[in-house]
């Protein structure tokens, strides 16, 4: 269908005061070149359309122009200046539209500088953050937040731009994750974060004390030689305690092997609770302060035997059998192995004969004579925690019925026949003790 | 592929006074070549407009699509006094037949 032009009409063209643009004149020229029906619209020629002496559009003859809705491509408009009879400037110039396919339009309905016909239609702008309307809809300030810059070009573009990034990185070497920065404490290093203020702590010991004893090489007796060596008795003051139903107790020193170191050897004979045992007369021993306590020690049979490694308060009610129990009534820590109810060794904490936390290992009892070490130890200024070790492997943690930090034990190695046939035996090179002072 | 006769146009101010003995002049944007012939960018071409603001005569230009590389042509009209009133990169396309500059839709580039 073949478009129209349309024929402009009206206007009351007019100063503030009324007096109206008296046979003045109206200039129009098209934003930009446009296209309708068959042709060329140039929009580089300015036309006139004349006023009568009503400042109207004079409509004989009539004055026509194409409608911006009807041409392509969409979104012209018209630059429309007025002037009066004299060729002064009145009105404008101002961007203005004509609408429509043939018949008339009326410019007094124009509204100065106001698009009508548009696409997409224009919408009033909405000023949201976060989805959420701001409190003014009339102006949008842009802000710097901290490490933020914000750049205005001056054509309408405004930039933002992060400060300078944080770069991670370990000893001059750029972390493998440049956006997560989780701090591990190593050992001896306690982290601790409160409201983002990271706390490193030195929790290296000032100092340890390094006890021990071992055997009395040059002997077959029962002593066994402290260091520090104590000017009467012991620190521990070790003793060995038997008791033999159906015979003897035996005791040697194994020689080295290739594969065995040398160790002190106490068998006992047969008999239901014949029993042999290294224990210390003197309770010297503090959870408080242990840092490594260790028990070096071979056992010979897990058969209808029950053993004990580790301190305990109650070393001097081994003699009055004391420790013919799973759950002896005195101050534990240590591993214990009982036939019949336990089928590795088991840590091992008490208190009493009633309140006691034992916890399973994964480490049977080795019968071929190797020596291992037992061992358990405390995080210095928390002694409610003990942790058990096994040839230095950690194999169980108990915090709960741990005897306080200031209750005095004592080492004990202890083997019990549960049955007439059995044989208990321990072995041992070494008593160790590490403390935190 | 050969060149194409482009016709019409009817160009026009907005209130409808064609450009009565206006002109356009065509120019390609870069030299260009179809089979064995070179296309030369640097010589415009001059196509005078009747009274109907049409072209007048008959006129031969090259379609874009036959052309290596890919090209445009900066088209401006005249009015008979020689101001520029009409500016525009446009294309001619290919096909059979005449190609009426009246169906441009114009790119304002």
């Amino acid at each position: 269908m073949s478009i129209s032009k349309v024929q402009l009409t009206g206007g009351n063209f007019q100063d503030s005061e009324g007096n109206v643009l008296n046979l003045g004149y109206l200039t129009m020229e098209l934003n930009q070149d446009e296209s309708v029906n068959d042709s060329q619209i140039c929009h580089g020629v300015k036309i006139t359309i004349k006023l009568n002496s009503s400042g109207s559009v004079v409509t004989s003859p009539t004055q026509s122009v194409w409608g911006n809705d009807q041409m392509f491509p969409i979104n012209s408009f018209y630059k429309v200046a007025g002037y009066n009879a004299n060729g002064q400037l009145c009105w404008g110039p101002n961007n203005q539209q004509v609408t429509g396919n043939g018949g008339t339009f009326d410019v007094g309905s124009w509204t100065p500088n106001q698009v009508i016909s548009w696409t997409p239609p224009l919408q009033p702008l909405a000023l949201q953050v976060n989805e959420v309307s701001n409190g003014s809809q009339a102006l949008l300030d842009l802000h710097e937040g901290s490490n933020i810059t914000l750049t205005d070009n001056g054509s309408g573009r405004v930039t933002i731009a992060g400060a300078a990034g944080i770069s991670l990185e370990t000893n001059e070497v750029p972390n493998s994750s440049q956006t997560l920065l989780d701090l591990h404490a190593g050992i001896n290093i306690g982290l601790g974060e409160v409201a983002g203020e990271v706390t490193i702590t030195n929790k290296m010991p000032a100092a340890s004390t390094i006890q021990f004893a071992v055997p009395n090489w040059v002997t077959t007796s029962a002593d066994w030689r402290e260091s520090p060596y104590p000017t009467s008795g012991g620190n521990w003051d070790l003793k060995t305690q038997s008791s033999n139903v159906g015979g003897t107790s035996a005791l040697s020193f194994v020689q080295a092997t290739a594969t065995i170191a040398p160790y002190w050897k106490y068998l006992s004979a047969s008999g239901t609770t014949s029993f042999v045992s290294l224990y210390g007369n003197t309770n010297s021993q503090y959870l408080g302060l242990t840092k490594i306590f260790k028990i070096r020690s071979a056992f010979f049979t897990s058969t209808l035997v029950r053993n004990w490694v580790g301190i305990t308060s109650g070393g001097q009610y081994i003699s009055v059998n004391g420790f013919e129990s799973n759950n002896p009534a005195y101050n534990i820590v240590g591993f214990r192995y009982s036939a019949g109810t336990d089928s590795f060794w088991t840590a091992y904490c008490s208190t009493n004969d009633s309140h006691f936390t034992a916890s399973a290992t994964t480490v049977a009892v080795d019968i071929t004579g190797v020596l291992h070490d037992f061992s358990f130890g405390i995080t210095q200024g928390t002694p409610g925690t003990v942790y058990f070790y096994i040839d230095g492997v950690l194999v169980a943690t108990i915090n709960s019925n741990v005897p306080s930090a200031t209750t005095a034990m004592s080492p004990i190695l202890y083997s019990e026949s549960l049955d007439n046939a059995a044989t208990p035996g321990i072995g041992c090179n070494l008593v160790y003790s590490e403390t935190f002072q | 592929m050969a060149v194409r006769q482009i016709v019409g146009g009817k160009f026009q101010d907005s209130a409808g006074n064609p450009l009565v003995a206006g002109y356009l002049t065509f120019r390609l944007l870069t030299d260009g070549y179809t089979g064995t012939i070179q296309v030369s960018a640097g010589i415009k071409a001059t196509v005078p407009l009747d009274s109907n603001g049409t072209i007048s005569g008959t006129v031969y230009l090259w379609p874009n699509a036959s052309l290596t590389p890919v090209s445009v042509y900066q088209v401006d009209a005249f009015t008979a006094t020689g101001e520029n009133v009409w500016s525009n990169q446009m294309t001619i396309p290919a096909g059979a037949g005449s190609f009426d500059l009246g169906t441009w839709v114009p790119s304002n580039t």
